[in-house]
């Protein structure tokens, strides 16, 4: 309720211009929407800054008398002004220098001079709805995390009275406990980000803390405070109090995943472990042992030296400490223990120091200040959305951040807010915002969305975005936001992250990963690939590689597959050279998008670049799992060679037609009357024949021609070298020794072959039609005569 | 419009500003010309000329400087552009800059003032 009469309320903007006509034209074109105060310089301005004039912005002009814009907003910043007035600087400056330096001071965005009215209303009205969200969202927060603190804390103070109870010497201790937890705390991540732990971790550990000896409520009276030595079965049952308390801690009932139970119960199994594994109950080595229960243990075994107990009399601080240091009290993390000589001199002073409510409070407020920091934040979505909400100071602070931010808000049903940083924390201009998506993923995301609930607010979701005329693969993650009360949906904030690097490499690293380029493997990646070919970066020439692994030179540009005339402004394969990893680009081809990898890699003698190109349309691909390893070589056999005949498969021709390009004989043979074979014999028959005029046929020709099973029942045959002569001639050879083939199994079966040849033809793909041509005319003329 | 009155693209044409691209940055023709005529009235180029009779670089700097953002605001590209240039040769400057561009400015800025008075628009 309050809420919606705040909105009622004008928004008051502070205008700081010494020129009056510039302060009367940002008010006349900002409009009645508003209120206004102004200063006309910069003394008076931080004049009502100190008397804390309310204002929701500043507009501040950067050169005023008395005092420049630049002089106040270091004042503000070192107040800390800045966390709650955003300050626009107005400037006709273009010094990128100049804007940066007022980044830094705080300031959140900047108006240019010339002013444009659309712009001026616009930055201060998404800056204004920015901010009040954060503030309201920032007080949210702060709220839920006293309330979790208080939660825990009652819980705590419960089950540690119940400890006391029964235990007399534990109420004192489980404060200084406590405390000491603290202190390492504090310092251990001071000396390492090793555990990374977060301010919430640590308040929760030193609340959790208290509960380390919970299971001594377990343990009879008399053995607990049994002066002296205990016996052996005594000593087994005490030391049982670790197990007891965290079974006691699975009874209670509340969410077990929580990470107040999750410490709870490590704190409590583990603060006997030592950290060379000779500790009880589970013997845990080193930091196996949770940090949480080795800091306690460290604490534990500290105020146990330092105090008095029935058994024995307490140790002063640096004996205690120097006893620790020894290890003849149990074994410690070397980064505790320098943690904790570190202490010395704090350490007698903090132990019988109170923390007051004001510590308290300012941890709560580092604790707040962290939560909003964080992107993923356990406490609650709530919370995760004040981060969300306070990515201006994000870009401009860190300048590191990327990606497109938007903000949708659905009552108004219109895009808020949406701005694109590029890597390096400037704001890119996105030509079209609202068309980034396809139809089809933008149908998609309102799916997703509309699946979200307040429970799962969250969806995520790929897809490729044309970024200023460039697709790149996004991860789109989008929060959907109800009211506090969950029953109105209000809108979303999102953001999309850039992944096509990630994506198209691992995806082209998984296939070829253990590979080595081998004939073999080139096969073998073409099964995946659309595109598999070495290039030579230098000549842009396209080489092709024999099946024995060396590589020639094709003929070919590498560039010409993407119809260029010249090497690509994006050549991949160049910088390639330079960097031993997988670079990726992406091309265009007859409408398909193709994600081009590529890798420097030696074959035998040559250092050259290997190029895998796929279309990312097809993100469906069936990838076969068995082609991420090396593949073994019969089943590359089975793959280039066709299994029936044992001749080249097509397969083959598309993998190596670079090699087989520009041969001197090109034949095509097409079996003769092999339906009628099929027909009149079955179909095993038809086998029988293709396998018997297959080995007729090889029985004509060398090692070094290439015969092709091009389709079922017709032959590709390839002489790089030959004489016209004999090439003609050999093609007689063949019709004649297919003709004469008898196959056993069909005495009646009559075998023959149509052929027709082209010498010389130049590229193959000409020569095939030709030979194909004259292929016909020989069928023709054998059904003729 | 009056015998010797200027409507705006005229005015436009006569101080040396894009008519155009005024309208396009601000809201309406009205208020174009309304602030065009609180420019007389504004003191930067007042402040600029004592504070160089005094000698006073900084304060001439910042007079420049104000000066330069409110011609661009209203449009008045030319002097905006002078004003631009002398701001630069004042800034961190020890000694005066040199006369011809504050000559320059002078001359613009009255070019201006005189076609504003013969703007005919409006009342």
């Amino acid at each position: 309720m309050t809420e919606e009469l705040g909105l009622i309320e004008r928004p008051r903007i502070l205008i700081a211009d010494d020129s009056e006509i510039n302060r009367e034209m940002l008010s006349e074109i900002l409009g009645d929407g508003y209120e206004y105060i102004f200063a006309t310089d910069g003394e008076q301005l931080l004049r009502l800054l100190s008397e804390g004039v309310a204002a929701d912005i500043l507009l501040l002009d950067m050169h005023m008398p008395n005092m420049s814009g630049m002089d106040v907003l270091k004042i503000m910043q070192a107040r800390n002004w800045t966390e709650d007035l955003p300050v626009v600087i107005i400037s006709a400056e273009t010094d990128e220098g100049f804007i940066r330096n007022a980044y830094h001071l705080g300031a959140v965005d900047y108006i240019r001079r010339p002013f444009d009215a659309f712009m001026v209303q616009n930055r201060v009205e998404n800056i204004l709805k920015m901010y009040s969200r954060s503030k309201r969202l920032a007080q949210i927060v702060e709220g839920q995390v006293l309330q979790q603190a208080k939660v825990s804390n009652a819980l705590i103070n419960i089950l540690s009275s119940v400890v006391e109870v029964s235990n007399q010497e534990s109420g004192e201790h489980i404060l200084r406990v406590q405390r000491l937890t603290r202190m390492l705390l504090d310092r251990l991540v001071r000396i390492t980000d090793k555990y990374t732990l977060t301010e919430e971790d640590i308040l929760l550990i030193c609340s959790v803390s208290a509960l380390h000896d919970i299971g001594k409520v377990a343990v009879p009276r008399e053995i607990l405070n049994k002066p002296g030595i205990l016996d052996a079965a005594e000593w087994e049952i005490m030391k049982s109090h670790t197990v007891k308390g965290d079974e006691m801690l699975w009874r209670v009932s509340v969410n077990q995943q929580d990470k107040l139970m999750v410490l709870a119960h490590q704190i409590c199994r583990h603060h006997h472990e030592r950290y060379d594994g000779q500790g009880y109950p589970d013997g845990l080595v080193g930091d196996d042992i949770p940090i949480a229960a080795q800091v306690v243990a460290l604490a534990d075994v500290y105020d146990a030296l330092t105090s008095e107990r029935c058994y024995k009399r307490s140790y002063p601080h640096d004996r205690a400490v120097a006893m620790i240091m020894s290890g003849d009290c149990g074994s410690f993390n070397p980064l505790l223990l320098r943690c904790l000589s570190e202490l010395d001199d704090s350490l007698a002073d903090g132990m019988t120091l109170n923390e007051t409510e004001e510590d308290f409070l300012d941890k709560l407020h580092n604790l707040a200040e962290e939560t909003l920091e964080q992107e993923n934040i356990p406490l609650s979505n709530r919370a995760a959305l004040v981060a969300e909400s306070e990515r201006i100071k994000k870009e401009f602070f860190a300048q590191c951040c990327s990606g497109i931010q938007f903000e949708y808000d659905a009552v108004a049903g219109k895009l808020t807010s949406m701005v694109y940083y590029d890597g390096a924390g400037n704001e890119v201009l996105l030509s079209n915002a609202t068309q980034l998506l396809r139809l089809s993923d933008w149908v998609r995301l309102q799916e997703l969305v509309s699946q979200a609930t307040p429970e799962n607010p969250t969806v995520t979701m790929t897809a490729l975005v044309p970024l200023n005329d460039v697709p790149r693969w996004q991860q789109i993650t989008v929060r959907c936001i109800w009211t506090d009360e969950r029953d109105k949906y209000v809108g979303v904030v999102g953001h999309f992250a850039d992944i096509h690097d990630e994506k198209v490499r691992d995806w082209g690293v998984l296939m070829i990963n253990g590979t080595k380029v081998t004939g073999d493997s080139f096969v073998a990646m073409r099964s995946v690939f659309d595109v598999v070919r070495m290039v030579d970066p230098m000549t842009c020439e396209v080489l092709s590689l024999q099946p024995d692994g060396r590589v020639e030179s094709s003929g070919i540009k590498c560039y010409e597959i993407w119809n260029r005339k010249e090497r690509c402004k994006n050549c991949t394969a160049s910088r390639a050279m330079n960097y031993p990893r997988w670079l990726n680009k992406l091309e265009t081809r007859d409408g398909s998008i193709y994600s081009v990898l590529s890798r420097r890699v030696s074959c035998q003698d040559k250092t050259c670049v290997l190029e895998v190109a796929l279309s990312m349309e097809d993100s469906e691909k069936h990838i076969p799992e068995s082609i991420g390893y090396l593949p073994d070589s019969a089943a590359l056999q089975g793959y280039y060679r066709d299994s029936l005949t044992n001749a080249y498969s097509r397969a083959y021709l598309e993998n190596f037609r670079a090699n087989l390009e520009n041969a001197e004989g090109v034949a095509i043979l097409d079996v003769d009357q092999f339906k009628t074979i099929n027909d009149t014999f079955g179909h095993w028959a038809g086998d029988v024949a293709l396998k018997a005029i297959v080995e007729a046929t090889r029985s004509c020709i060398r090692e070094s021609d290439t015969l092709i099973r091009y389709g079922g029942d017709e032959f590709l045959l390839i002489f790089r070298k030959i004489g016209e002569k004999a090439f003609f001639s050999k093609l007689q050879r063949i019709k004649k020794a297919v003709a004469d083939t008898n196959v056993a199994e069909y005495p009646d079966m009559k075998l023959g072959v149509s052929v027709g040849g082209a010498y010389c033809a130049g590229r193959l793909s000409r020569a095939m039609d030709i030979a194909d041509k004259a292929m016909y005319r020989d069928k023709f003329s054998m059904n003729k005569g | 419009m009056g015998e010797n009155g200027m409507g705006l693209k005229e005015f436009f044409v006569a101080v040396g500003g894009d008519c155009a691209a005024v309208l396009d940055r601000l809201p309406s023709e009205d208020m174009v010309v309304r602030f065009l005529r609180k420019f007389p009235r504004d003191t930067s180029y007042e402040n600029l000329r004592l504070a160089l009779d005094n000698g006073d670089i900084e304060t001439a700097f910042r007079s420049v400087h104000t000066l330069k953002g409110v011609a661009a605001n209203l449009g008045l590209d030319s002097l905006a552009a002078a004003a631009s240039e002398l701001t630069e040769a004042l800034r961190n400057a020890d000694t005066l800059p040199p006369v011809q561009l504050v000559d320059a400015v002078g001359e613009l800025y009255q070019t201006a003032i005189a076609g504003i008075d013969m703007l005919d628009y409006g009342a």
